[in-house]
């Protein structure tokens, strides 16, 4: 066992007294423990645990690590379709979440660790090792496909985001984000674990003056949120208590986000991060609060001990951005993979389209899959979806292509409205060319919080 | 079982897709640790309720405290509907 994994796993004991949630009180850990042991599992199996944030879905999962298997966190609200066929993709061995029913997994006995219910699906050899953790990218990618990552490379980007935010022993972390999610998982909570800091569990359902509340009561020094929930934050006009440290995944932040959010003094220090699932995530960050106006539309500059470059870059210098780090999982698996996102000089293909100045600013574009080619010409949806995000009524909007020769628009109004799509049309249809402008617009409901 | 708990399993079978049979969900149910409900379960379940009931929730209310089990969202639609005078 490494020193990283041995740490993870003795922090166990020490949890209790740092970290905490809103819920009653987690079983004891050991108890957790010996619920995965009686399994009696191959080590190196994978253990899908489904299960909303709180401490004792953390402690689910170091105890499945601590047991030679191979965690696995998804969404509680996940359907049993969908964990079948997680099941088969990944060779999950094992279901845990809390009412689970045996049946839907063709299995008819389950076992009670904590809380939490098991079943055991499959015991055939595994395909991960021992201190392997997965970490999927359903999310981003579509596709039932996972990171296999080893707790090396989860603690060795926690602690370079420390490192780079300045997160100590002295901290107080707030987790409102899903912990099922890279950022929650990795980030806040192996981040708190590997800096010595304090760690409060929040879940859904999230509103603005909650969170202030929490921040006040549980004085709170650092929390991370989404573009959307800043965005919503700003302009609901709310009054937040002073944080030190205030950290955003910006990829699609603007330099006006960044500008309104320096503006309010209760941003001591405001951080703009990029990272993706398969870099471990984090790959860059911008200290906003202290960095040069002119940047505040980039994701910062790449951690120290991580290589970036542009792969192909056009005329404009826009490239798919490629990453070398320590922290970079070792293999995807799962869905249609037909090959690694890896070049052959060991660089991670991120699928962003991003420039890269002469400092090293790295500056996002788009999804590479938001170029597309409709009725024969390429666009880009992201320009599309910006054009309709002008609207005063429009919280944002996403193209896709509906064929080969049509696009269609989905768009979510701010606060609930009833969007006059004739307007939006006509908006579109005086910024954009014609192969440009969606066949169809429609208005989505509201999910504000969604990541 | 009250006609507000009742009406509030209903919404989470057919608007949140709850995988559970309906007698299997308890007034005492952890909306979140025992029926998986994630952040946009919640954003969903606030708009039915809404919705059916006739009421607007505000964001002051929407908080885990009222949103924690069946029995304590029954409590909220009470108040905001005045007791015993809702009709879903």
């Amino acid at each position: 066992m490494s020193a990283a994994s041995r740490m993870i796993i003795d922090s166990a004991d020490d949890l209790r007294r740092r970290i905490s949630d809103f819920g009653d009180a987690p079983p004891k850990y050991d108890q957790i423990f010996e619920g995965y042991s009686r399994l009696a599992l191959q080590p190196g199996s994978a253990v899908v645990i489904f299960a909303p944030n709180s401490v004792e879905f953390l402690f689910h999962w170091l105890a499945a690590l601590a047991n030679g298997y191979v965690p696995c966190a998804i969404a509680p609200s996940t359907k049993a379709s969908l964990v079948s066929a997680l099941q088969k993709s990944l060779k999950i061995a094992a279901i845990v979440g809390p009412q689970l029913d045996p049946a839907r997994y063709q299995a008819k006995h389950f076992a009670r660790i904590g809380a939490f219910y098991a079943v055991v699906c499959d015991r055939t050899p595994p395909s991960y090792e021992p201190f392997d953790v997965l970490m999927l990218t359903t999310g981003t990618s579509g596709s039932q496909t996972a990171c296999v990552h080893t707790v090396e490379s989860l603690v060795c980007n926690a602690s370079m985001t420390n490192r780079a935010l300045n997160i100590t022993a002295a901290d107080k972390q707030l987790v409102v984000l899903p912990m099922y999610h890279s950022y929650g998982l990795i980030t806040q909570c192996i981040g708190s674990i590997t800096s010595g800091c304090e760690l409060k569990i929040d879940g859904p359902p999230f509103n603005a003056p909650r969170f202030a509340d929490l921040i006040q009561k549980e004085r709170i020094s650092i929390c991370g949120i989404t573009p959307t929930i800043a965005r919503d934050l700003l302009r609901r006009g709310t009054v937040l208590p002073a944080l030190r440290s205030m950290s955003i995944g910006g990829d699609r932040f603007s330099r006006e986000d960044v500008k309104s959010l320096l503006s309010k003094p209760f941003f001591n220090e405001l951080y703009i991060t990029y990272g993706l699932t398969e870099a471990g995530p984090r790959v860059s960050v911008l200290p906003a609060h202290i960095a040069p106006v002119e940047t505040y539309d980039s994701v910062g500059l790449a951690f120290s001990g991580i290589s970036t470059r542009i792969e192909m870059p056009d005329a404009d210098g826009v490239g798919q951005l490629l990453v070398k780090t320590p922290s970079v999982c070792r293999r995807k698996v799962g869905g249609d993979m037909v090959r690694q996102p890896f070049t052959s000089d060991g660089f991670l293909e991120t699928g962003d389209l991003f420039t890269k100045d002469s400092v090293g600013y790295l500056r996002y574009v788009a999804r590479r899959a938001d170029i597309l080619i409709v009725k024969g010409e390429k666009l880009n949806t992201r320009s599309i979806d910006r054009v309709a995000e002008l609207h005063p009524d429009v919280e944002c909007a996403r193209t896709t292509a509906r064929d080969i020769d049509s696009l269609v628009m989905r768009v979510w109004a701010k606060d609930d409205k009833i969007l006059d799509l004739e307007e939006i049309k006509r908006l579109v249809r005086s910024s954009l060319r014609l192969h440009e402008i969606p066949d169809e617009i429609v208005q989505e409901r509201n999910d504000v919080f969604h990541k | 079982m009250s006609i507000i708990e009742d009406c509030l399993r209903d919404i989470l079978i057919e608007d949140l897709f709850v995988e559970l049979e309906k007698d299997r969900i308890l007034p005492s149910y952890s909306l979140r640790q025992d029926l998986g409900i994630d952040s946009l379960g919640f954003v969903e379940l606030r708009e039915q309720v809404e919705k059916r009931f006739n009421i607007a929730i505000s964001d002051d209310d929407f908080k885990p405290e009222n949103f924690s089990t069946i029995s304590s969202l029954t409590s909220l639609i009470n108040r905001l509907c005045g007791a015993n005078t809702v009709r879903p």
